[in-house]
This record gives C-alpha cells, sequence and structure tokens, in this order.
C-alpha cells in the first residue's frame, strides 16, 4: 500500500513540470479581416504555432480576435477601453492616443537586438522607427506607381515616359485614338479616387514639390500647396482635365469605379499601389480583354526632379504590442519569426494545397493564390522559392522601393490646431477642384492662397517654423 | 375606394400612373443587384447599374455564399433573435403604449418626457458594452435581444393608434366589466391590427438589419447572426483595404472564380431575402375592414 | 396637472394601478439599458482615457466644437440640409399614402406596395454608388439622355447647390415607400361609409381629401412630424458621408461628418460625445418647442 502511494506521488510529482510545459503560452493577436472563423486563417495559425515550436523549441498558442474591417477602430478601442487587452494589435490610425497613454511598448530596444527584422526594414522604416517607437510595419512603402496599358502603348508606336512632356504625349495619343476599339474616341488617360493623390505621386516632384514644408527664398518653411510649384502642377492638371485626358468624374469616382474604368478599357493608364494590387489589376484586366493586355510599369515623372517622397515621422499603420501584455517577450519573437525565411514562407506563400502546391520540392502557385494577402508581414526583397509576383507587380515594386529618395519635411500636427488646418485643408480641396475643372481660372489661385493664410494657414505656418529644423 | 363610379377619370390614369413609374424606379436597382449577382466571371467588369439581364448567368456566388455553413447557422441565428426580440418588443410596447393611451393617467407627462428623452440621447457603443459587461450579459443572446427592446419612436406610435380605437369600444368594455389586460387583448388590438402590424415589422426589420452591435456583444462565432457572417465573406470592404484592391473568394470546391462585384451583389441580396419574403404577408393586416364592423353608429 | 382635486387624482391613480403595472416593464428597460449609458455621456465633459482615470474638463470640448474656424458653415449646412429634407420628405409619404387610397382595384395597389419600399433595405453605401453611377458628369445615364437631347451636360455632384437636392431625392427615393406604411395604416381605419356618404353629397375627390382623409389623418401627422424633429440635427450621416465629395465639402459638410473627421478618427470620444449631447439638446428643444406650439393651436401634440 505505502509503495503504491508512494508511486502515485512520484508520479504526479514527475507529471507537474511535464504539465506546466505543456501548457501553451497563449498569444492573441486582433488585426482587420484576419478572423478565427475563416478556415485558411486557422490552418495558417496552426502551421505558425508548429514551425515556430520548431525552430524556437517555444509552445505558443495564438488566438485570433476577430474584428473585421468596417468597424475595426470601434472594435479595437472597446478592447483597449475595456482593459482586455490583446498582446499583439494592428493599427491603422488612433494609436496615437493609445502610445500617448502609455497603452504602447516602446520597440526599439527590440528591434535593436534583431538583426532578422533589421534586414528586413527599409531605410525609411528605421527613420519612421526612431520618431515614433510603437509601431512596426514591414511591407512595400505606400507609394502610387504608373502602370500603363501595353497594347494602347504598342498602338501608339511611342516610347515609355519618362518627362512631364512624355507623359502628355503618350496620354495625348490614347485620347486621340480609338485604341479600344468601340468606334468611337472617347478614351481616357487616366482617373483619380476623389482627389489627385495618385496622380500627385506621378507629378509632384517633377513640379518641384518634394516634400510637404519646403524653403522659400527667406529660408522661411512655407506649405508645398500654396507655393507657385503647385500652381504649376495645377496648371498642367487644368490641361489634362479640359483635354478630356484626366477623367472628369474623379471626383467622384471611388477605387472599385477606377478599377471598372481599367477593365472596360476606358483609361490607358493607373496609378496603383505596387506588388500584390498591380498584378490583380493586370489580371483582371487581361480576363475582360483578350487575354495578353499588359501593364507596363512607369517610372515618376522626370522634370525638376524625380521620384517620390516618403514620410518619416511615424508608420501610418502597423503592429503594436501591448504595454500590459504578461508575453511581451514572446509576443515579440514571434513578430520577429514570422519575418524570417520560414515566417515568411507561411505568411507569404498561403495555404498548402488552396493557394500553393508543393510536387517533388518544386512549388507552384495555383490559380486563387492571387486571392492570398500576407497577415503579419510582407518583408520586401524576400525571395522565396518561388516568384510570388507576376512581372507588373516586381516591376512596380522595384520602382517604388527604387525612386522613394525623398524623406518628407513634416510634424504631426498639434491637437489645438487640428480644426484650423481642418479649414485649410477644406479650402485646398475646393479651390483645386474648382481650378482643375476649369471652373475657376488659374488665377484664382492667389486668391486661394490668400484665403488660406485667412483660414489660419498663418499660425500653422508659424507652429511650422518653429518646430522643423 | 367606391364602387359606384365605373369610368376611371383623368385624375385616376395619372395616379395610376405615377404610381407605377414610382414602383418601377424603386424595384430596378434591387432587380439590377440580383442580375448582378447573377453575372458570369467574363462580364461582370462591364456590368453596370442598367443591366437588365445576367451574361453568363451563373449560380456560383450563391453556391459560394449559401454553401459554408456558418451561413445556415447565421441564418438560425438571426431567426432566433428577431423572434424573441421582436417579442419582447411587442410585449414592452404594446402594454406601454395602451397605458399611456389612457388619457386619466395621472403623471402621464413625466413618463412620456422620460421616454422621449431616451429616443434623442444614446450613451453610445462604449457605455453599452460596459453596462452588458457589467451584467454579465456579453456572449449572451439576451445582449442582442435586449438591445433597443422598447423604441421611443415607435412606443409612441402605438400610443397614437391606441387613441384612435373609439371611445365607445372601450367604454363597452367597461361596462362588462373588462380588466385593463382583457381590453387591451380583446378590444384594443383586434381594432389596431394595421398599427401593430406596422410597428411589428419596424421591429423585425430593426432585429435583422443589426450587425454591429451583434458582433461586438457575442464574441463567439457560433452565435452570430446572418448579417455578420455575410459582411465577413467580403474582405475588402469599400473603404481603402489592406490591399487596396479587389480580391477573389476562396471557393471551397475548385478554381470557380467569383467576382467581388457579383459578390457583394449576392450578399445583399441574400441578405434582405427573408424581410421581403415577409413583408408581402403582413400586407394582409392591412385590409380594408380591419374595424370588423364593431361598431354602428 | 389640469388643476383636478389631489383627491380625485388619488382615485385615478388608484384605479390606474393596472395600467402602472403594465407600464413598469418598459421603464424598468428603460431605466436600466437607456439612462444608465446615458449617463455615460457625461464623457464629454472629461477628459478621455483609456485607463479609466477621466478629469473633469467641463465645457472645454464645447468651446473646442463652437471655436473652430468651420463650425459656422456646418451647423448652417446641416440646418439647410436637413429643412430641405422636412420640407420635401415630409409631405411625400403622406401624398402617397393619399394616392394609394384612391386606386381602385386591389391587384395594383398590392403590387404597387409590395415594391416601393423596396430601397429602404438598401444601405446608403449602396445607394450612393447608384446615385454616383446614375448622375457622373461623363458616364452617368442622366447626363448622357441630357446630351441626346441637345442639352449640355450638367454636374449634379459638384455643384455646390444641386447636390443638396441630390442628397433631398435620393432621401425620397429611398424611404417614401417605408415612411407612408403608418399614413397607409392610418387612412385603413376610416369608416368607408363616411366616404360613400360624402359622395352622395356630391363631394369631389379632393373635397374627400381634405375635409376626410387629412383630418383623420392629422394626429399621427403631427406625431411624426415633432418627433422626427428629435432627430433634425442628424441630417444623415451615412447619406451625407458616402455622397459627398472634396468639390462640395462647403456646402454638406454637416456636423456629424465634420466631428467624425476631427473627432472619431483621432479616437477622440470625449470630442464626439459633446457633439451628440449638443444635437440632442437642439432636439429635445425642438421637439417640446413645436410640441407645445402644436398643443395651444391644435390641442394636438406628442401627447
Amino acid at each position: 500500500m505505502k509503495r503504491l502511494l508512494l508511486a502515485v506521488i512520484a508520479f504526479l510529482a514527475l507529471s507537474i513540470p511535464v504539465f506546466a510545459q505543456a501548457q501553451p503560452t497563449e498569444i492573441r493577436i486582433i488585426e482587420k479581416d484576419f478572423y478565427p472563423t475563416d478556415k485558411d486563417n486557422l490552418t495558417l495559425v496552426a502551421n505558425i504555432e508548429k514551425a515556430f515550436k520548431a525552430k524556437t523549441g517555444i509552445d505558443i498558442k495564438i488566438t485570433l480576435i476577430n474584428a473585421s474591417e468596417d468597424s475595426y477602430a470601434d472594435q479595437l478601442n472597446l478592447m483597449l477601453l475595456s482593459g482586455d487587452i490583446p498582446d499583439l494589435i494592428y493599427f491603422q490610425g488612433g494609436d496615437e492616443v493609445a502610445a500617448n497613454q502609455g497603452m504602447l511598448t516602446d520597440l526599439r530596444p527590440y528591434v535593436a537586438k534583431s538583426e532578422t527584422i533589421q534586414k528586413a526594414m527599409l531605410p525609411f522604416n528605421k527613420k519612421r522607427l526612431q520618431n515614433y517607437p510603437y509601431l512596426l510595419w514591414l511591407a512595400p512603402p505606400r507609394l502610387n506607381v504608373p502602370a500603363i496599358r501595353s497594347d494602347w502603348l504598342q498602338k501608339s508606336g511611342l516610347k515609355m515616359p519618362v518627362t512631364t512632356d512624355d507623359y502628355y504625349n503618350m496620354l495625348k495619343n490614347f485620347v486621340t485614338h480609338d485604341y479600344d476599339g468601340n468606334g468611337k474616341i472617347d478614351s481616357m488617360g487616366f482617373t483619380d479616387t476623389g482627389n489627385t493623390d495618385r496622380i500627385d505621386f506621378l507629378f509632384n516632384h517633377a513640379f518641384g514639390l518634394t516634400t510637404t514644408w519646403t524653403k522659400d527664398a527667406s529660408g522661411k518653411f512655407v506649405y508645398s500647396k500654396v507655393t507657385d510649384n503647385e500652381k504649376n502642377k495645377l496648371a498642367f492638371y487644368q490641361k489634362l482635365y479640359k483635354e478630356g485626358i484626366l477623367d472628369k468624374d474623379y471626383i467622384t469616382t471611388k477605387w472599385d469605379g477606377m478599377e471598372d474604368k481599367l477593365y472596360t478599357a476606358k483609361i490607358g493608364m493607373v496609378v496603383a499601389t505596387p506588388g500584390l494590387v498591380t498584378d490583380i489589376y493586370e489580371n483582371k484586366m487581361a480576363k475582360a480583354g483578350k487575354g495578353d493586355e499588359r501593364l507596363i510599369i512607369g517610372v515618376p515623372a522626370k522634370g525638376i526632379a524625380q521620384g517620390f517622397t516618403v514620410d518619416v515621422s511615424k508608420e501610418s499603420r502597423g503592429w503594436a504590442i501591448s504595454a500590459s501584455s504578461k508575453h511581451k517577450d514572446l509576443t515579440w519573437k514571434l513578430l520577429e519569426f514570422m519575418a524570417t525565411d520560414e515566417g515568411q514562407m507561411l505568411d507569404r506563400l498561403g495555404i498548402e494545397g488552396i493557394h500553393h502546391v508543393t510536387k517533388n520540392g518544386k512549388v507552384t502557385l495555383t490559380d486563387k493564390f492571387a486571392s492570398w494577402y500576407p497577415r503579419f508581414h510582407e518583408v520586401v526583397g524576400w525571395k522565396g522559392p518561388v516568384d510570388l509576383y507576376g512581372k507588373a507587380g516586381r516591376d512596380s515594386l522595384a520602382v517604388a522601393v527604387k525612386y522613394a529618395n525623398v524623406e518628407d519635411i513634416n510634424f504631426v500636427m498639434p491637437k489645438d490646431l487640428a480644426p484650423v488646418w481642418d479649414a485649410c485643408n477644406n479650402l485646398f480641396k475646393e479651390y483645386s477642384f474648382k481650378i482643375i475643372s476649369g471652373e475657376y481660372p488659374l488665377s484664382k489661385f492667389d486668391d486661394f492662397v490668400k484665403a488660406w493664410y485667412a483660414a489660419g494657414g498663418d499660425k500653422v505656418t508659424e507652429y511650422a517654423n518653429k518646430t522643423l529644423k | 375606394m367606391l364602387r359606384s363610379v365605373r369610368r376611371l377619370s383623368v385624375g385616376g390614369y395619372a395616379n395610376r400612373a405615377l404610381l407605377l413609374i414610382l414602383a418601377f424606379v424603386t424595384f430596378f436597382p434591387i432587380y439590377n443587384l440580383v442580375v448582378l449577382s447573377l453575372t458570369g466571371p467574363k462580364y461582370i467588369a462591364a456590368a453596370d447599374g442598367l443591366s437588365i439581364y445576367p451574361k453568363g448567368p451563373t449560380l456560383d456566388t450563391y453556391g459560394a455564399l449559401l454553401s459554408t455553413p456558418k451561413v445556415l447557422r447565421g441564418l438560425a441565428n438571426s431567426v432566433f433573435i428577431t423572434a424573441a426580440g421582436v417579442f419582447v418588443n411587442m410585449t414592452l410596447t404594446t402594454m406601454a403604449a395602451y397605458a399611456l393611451s389612457r388619457t386619466r393617467l395621472p403623471g402621464k407627462r413625466v413618463f412620456m418626457v422620460f421616454i422621449i428623452i431616451t429616443m434623442i440621447f444614446e450613451g453610445g457603443l462604449i457605455p453599452d458594452y460596459l453596462l452588458m459587461r457589467k451584467l454579465h450579459l456579453l456572449n449572451n443572446y439576451l445582449s442582442v435581444i435586449l438591445y433597443k427592446a422598447v423604441n421611443a419612436y415607435y412606443l409612441v406610435i402605438m400610443i397614437r393608434f391606441f387613441e384612435e380605437v373609439p371611445i365607445s369600444l372601450i367604454e363597452a368594455a367597461r361596462i362588462d366589466g373588462l380588466s385593463e389586460a382583457r381590453t387591451l387583448l380583446s378590444v384594443v388590438l383586434p381594432v389596431s391590427k394595421a398599427g401593430v402590424a406596422s410597428v411589428s415589422l419596424f421591429y423585425t426589420v430593426f432585429h435583422w438589419n443589426e450587425y454591429f452591435r451583434a458582433m461586438v456583444y457575442l464574441t463567439d462565432p457560433n452565435k452570430w447572426p446572418l448579417q455578420v457572417i455575410l459582411r465577413q465573406l467580403i474582405v475588402g470592404s469599400d473603404k481603402a483595404s489592406f490591399l487596396g484592391a479587389l480580391s477573389y473568394l476562396k471557393y471551397e470546391t475548385g478554381a470557380v472564380q467569383i467576382d467581388m462585384k457579383a459578390l457583394k451583389a449576392g450578399v445583399i441580396i441574400l441578405a434582405i431575402l427573408p424581410i421581403l419574403m415577409l413583408y408581402p404577408i403582413l400586407l394582409k393586416y392591412f385590409a380594408k375592414g380591419a374595424l370588423s364592423g364593431a361598431v354602428k353608429e | 396637472m389640469t388643476g383636478r382635486s389631489p383627491s380625485l387624482l388619488v382615485r385615478d391613480a388608484r384605479r390606474s394601478i393596472p395600467l402602472y403595472l403594465m407600464l413598469l416593464p418598459a421603464l424598468v428597460y428603460l431605466a436600466i439599458f437607456a439612462y444608465v449609458p446615458i449617463w455615460g455621456a457625461r464623457l464629454a465633459f472629461m477628459d478621455f482615457s483609456f485607463t479609466g482615470n477621466y478629469t473633469w474638463v467641463g465645457l472645454k470640448h464645447f468651446k473646442t466644437l463652437f471655436s473652430s474656424p468651420i463650425f459656422g458653415s456646418v451647423l448652417l449646412n446641416t440646418v439647410i440640409i436637413s429643412g430641405m429634407k422636412i420640407f420635401i420628405n415630409f409631405p411625400m409619404p403622406i401624398i402617397l399614402a393619399l394616392m394609394l387610397a384612391e386606386v381602385r382595384g386591389q391587384k395594383l395597389k398590392k403590387t404597387v406596395q409590395s415594391v416601393i419600399y423596396l430601397p429602404h433595405f438598401l444601405s446608403w453605401v449602396v445607394i450612393a454608388g447608384i446615385f454616383i453611377n446614375l448622375l457622373s458628369l461623363n458616364e452617368g445615364a442622366i447626363n448622357k439622355i441630357l446630351t441626346l437631347l441637345g442639352m449640355k451636360s450638367f454636374p449634379f455632384l459638384t455643384n455646390r447647390t444641386s447636390i443638396r437636392w441630390v442628397f433631398v431625392f435620393s432621401e425620397m427615393w429611398r424611404s417614401i415607400g417605408w415612411d407612408s406604411l403608418l399614413y397607409v395604416a392610418a387612412i385603413i381605419r376610416i369608416d368607408p361609409e363616411v366616404y360613400e356618404a360624402a359622395v352622395i353629397d356630391g363631394a369631389g375627390t379632393f373635397r374627400r381629401i381634405w375635409s376626410i382623409t387629412l383630418p383623420a389623418i392629422m394626429p399621427t401627422m403631427v406625431t411624426i412630424f415633432i418627433l422626427n424633429l428629435g432627430f433634425f440635427m442628424d441630417a444623415g450621416f451615412d447619406q451625407v458621408f458616402n455622397l459627398m465629395n472634396d468639390a462640395v465639402m462647403s456646402s454638406v459638410d454637416i456636423l456629424d461628418t465634420y466631428v467624425y473627421r476631427m473627432g472619431l478618427q483621432n479616437g477622440e470620444f470625449s470630442y464626439a460625445t459633446a457633439a451628440g449631447l449638443f444635437k440632442g439638446v437642439i432636439g429635445l428643444i425642438l421637439i417640446f418647442g413645436t410640441h407645445v406650439t402644436s398643443k395651444k393651436i391644435t390641442g394636438k401634440g406628442v401627447w
């Protein structure tokens, strides 16, 4: 009897550490549209847990918290408020409030020790982290890159455009011919989505608009949108609008409207996010056409300057680790793991059998790969076993990275200036559309500048000159 | 209205014409959505708001939507939540409306103000959520069933309908010795069929369409109503998404590709279908003679 | 209340006990699920913090709201748009109900009724898409028809005046069928014999409507009108948000879109709550104001 008792006790004693170890640490993650009910997400999570254990020997259990895109901000705030804070949080805005209240972890010490992450970061990621150390975001620069219909370019017989004049000539050519074959001269050059943000990527540098705040002749900082460079650019846009090169409906077009215009061959060029998006556009465009149409990637227009401006004040979106998380180190390890080769393999290729198929060590992507997107990181420059992008995607990423050559000069608007800044922005939006659409003559720009300063732009400029170096 | 005049006057024709135009103009967009949801992938990009018939027709979109078991469970949840919710709604609202429709109720004004304030002021999502948490109702169907269980606007509408019941009927009931509850059930309700039907419809539509609170209060996906499930099938919504582009839906059984445009249209149709079927039933209560000739003055 | 003696009141109260009991569940519900959260709206007077340590700041957020350079225009837009909508969209469902009542033959009536409420179920995202497609300068069907007829195309969506009318009409299209339901329900209870008597007396259609139908549905009309005034400051956020564009901001930016831009997007809950309170107070004043006035003039109000 006594021996039995001892045996039982010994067994229990020995098994306690086994049980304790066998309890995987739970890491809770919240990201929009990363649903815990989606089969693929669950498979991915299981794969990650397995691979993570294989690489680090640590057992983790990843729990996804349900949050959908169209109410993400509300749900996130709810979680933060109720004290039920996940370990790993994806933000796409609204993080500053949390950061200011000390709810997010400073990531710099972690990054300093991580070669993997440092390798995966682009120079402007590093700058952003320095200025605002709470968000990590490994992804291609969020610029827009011009993509031109190959069939129309071919028919025009022109070379790839480089300068502003080249672009004008090419687009004018598109507009004056019937390349979509519908018997009417009704094609347009390009469109935009509610404002001129996309085409600004293409033309800003060409008109000398390289930073948000720029020094004028006297060495004081001035807002770029009230400079003569902006005036010249608006004159150019006005011309494009008048000649039907810029879609007259651009102000009411939403992103799905823009895509429709591309697929139904109403526009000859689109300015879009590089990478996956460009590939999808090309795919669908070809599907709706003969099948051999491609998107050829252009460069930003060359004029006074050439290139893209990158904001380095902070990441606009990204991953944060909760300051109250009980597993900060482990959460970081997971984040880091997803940037390693093994992690990226899982995150970028999707699910085996659904998005890609491995046979005899060779990996091929399936039709459904187009619907997969990385949940954690999209490390630029990661080489997988197979090309993840089509030519258009690859080229557009290359252009984005190559030409992102200017760091923006900007600052975070203080709260008490926010209403005034809003009023100033609204002024610009209205005047710019009215000038572009021809309702106002170009000379009205000077009235705009006066009104802008009167609406409080002078206060903001004063603040800028105090803050910027 | 009148059986005596046979011929339609000009005004009568004009009336009918206008109504028909209205009917067409309101019907067409829904019809168009049905068309879009049935259009095949090759033609969907060119299909737009004026498409009259589906090119390359396919049922794949609906197949994709309905084949996920989640959808059926969502449907069951929606039916349960709506039925239970409307039951609670109508019970609370009808009783309160009856009480407040009796002129001699002392303190009536105070109650009305109390109620109307709730119509205009709301704590908002966060205080509501915190309250649910304190009551331990999170992840409980009750949290959604009890959401806006008494709608002040509908309550006032109901009061108005009850006030219209002819006094003679009420007095007859009083003379017969009926209690207030009995009066409500046997006299007032049967005579206010149209009003009661309307408010029931309002509450039904409200519960059926509610998705945001359901998603926030119910953390167990098995409890989610149809609207939540359907919305989540569309990843990358109308605002700029992670990709900034339409994306194909993952379809379980093959390399069939379903376009987002068709999918969104299909989702809309599926989401409103049950209500569409409910409405004609309700029109029954709008038949004339609801007064059932109970009063002969 | 009406100057009745206390003893009569007590007697009435005692008699009304069953009524109080019927009223009780609703009151209890509202006390818990409406008033407790409303108390949470005191956030408007405090600085918001995730950690829950709110600090009292009095009217600071209201001051921020009122002192914005565009607050005046935002307020004006809200009033104008709401006013336009009430002026046009309040009578329309009534007229529709009257038209439906005049239709002889159930078939047409039933068909029409089964269809006109449909747009109400579409979200503004969808409806905005429809109207933008319809009214676009280049591609919109309406402008295409205009150019076919030899007229110039008109920028419905980017003209500062016409856009407000687009709001009014798109709202009307969406809600006219649904909103007419209550009036139809009210018309139904009119005894058909009253109409027949009027016809025998020689009354024409309009005379009948004026003397019989309208007075009969007047209480419903007044109630709905006054109640809707409670939401006067809303002006329809979903609709405006989805239909607005940069060209017309200055004439369609309403209180809610402004607050959304400034408050919610920056997580400024206190600010948004303050704006909500402001709207509510105006709504309440409007309701009570019109109720009291209506009672004085017509003897009928909301209660």
